[in-house]
């Protein structure tokens, strides 16, 4: 059984991309005031879910962790955080791209913006935080931090409306102007990317849980030859 | 080359890494699966060698 998910689930994955890439590239209209440079959106977009999905996987992990006390909860954070990483990573690289053209600038300190780099900033100092420190304690204050960090999710995305920025408000209200023929190919984007991260975040927890299994094996062994 | 054509290379590019980097996780962790079953193997050894 798991076998067969190791095999679909890439194929499934491949598949989905393709989708994504021909909604995006092909299918989807040409928007009348931006051109092509609008379809980086559906990247965008679909990178932004996928980061927030992984983010709230780092967030119930790490209250999984404090709670039951179990390596594999602090595994599975860390697994989804470093995925969340990549996703906002792509976030804040399609982001100026689409920007210089539309903009004129590559960045602004817009509200959006500032608070996806503090994301970004935030993720990556957890995932230090777990490198540094190893053991119990390592994994025990990365869970704690990750909890704090959490609060930045909500904050980014909200921050469109409760700042004045020049972030566009797509799907949080106020009015996008999304042309309707352009959702399904951003909603085939966005499941892409979703099905993307969730298969990135299964593998790498699947990593760390047989790098932990090795290690028990192996000091297993020591105890028995000493 | 025209702006749509210039997306799409670099989608690709950018999809083809995030496949590369499942890919080699994937692989990672087959090697360690395969390390797993070499070392329980040891450990069933060293068990009935020790009763």
């Amino acid at each position: 059984m798991k076998r067969n998910v190791d095999t679909i689930l890439p194929v499934l994955v491949l598949l989905a991309m393709i989708a994504a890439l021909a909604g995006a590239l092909l299918i989807a209209p040409t928007e009348k005031a931006m051109g092509d440079v609008q379809r980086i959106f559906y990247f965008h977009l679909g990178s932004a879910a996928a980061a927030f999905v992984a983010f709230t996987c780092v967030f119930i992990a790490s209250i999984g962790f404090i709670v039951r006390r179990e390596t594999v909860w602090d595994n599975l954070a860390s697994a989804a955080a470093e995925v969340g990483v990549l996703f906002t990573t792509f976030v804040l690289i399609s982001g100026p791209l689409w920007a210089r053209p539309i903009w004129g600038k590559w960045w602004v300190w817009d509200p959006r913006l500032t608070t996806t780099l503090m994301l970004w900033f935030l993720y990556t100092g957890y995932l230090v935080l777990r490198q540094t420190i190893p053991g119990y304690r390592g994994a025990m204050a990365a869970a704690v931090f990750a909890i704090l960090a959490y609060v930045d999710v909500p904050v980014v995305y909200f921050s469109v409306r409760w700042w004045r920025g020049i972030h566009p408000q797509v799907l949080s209200g106020g009015g996008g102007g999304l042309d309707p023929r352009m959702i399904p190919p951003l909603l085939v984007s966005v499941a892409a990317f979703l099905l993307l991260s969730g298969v990135l975040i299964r593998e790498r927890f699947n990593l760390a849980n047989a790098a932990d299994c090795v290690d028990r094996i192996t000091v297993e062994l020591e105890d028995m030859e000493s | 080359m025209s702006n749509l054509t210039y997306l799409f290379v670099a989608f690709a590019f950018i999809w083809a890494g995030v496949l590369a980097y499942l890919i080699r996780l994937s692989g990672l962790r087959k090697q360690l699966e395969e390390r797993i079953d070499r070392l329980q193997d040891r450990l069933e050894k060293k068990a009935l060698h020790n009763d």
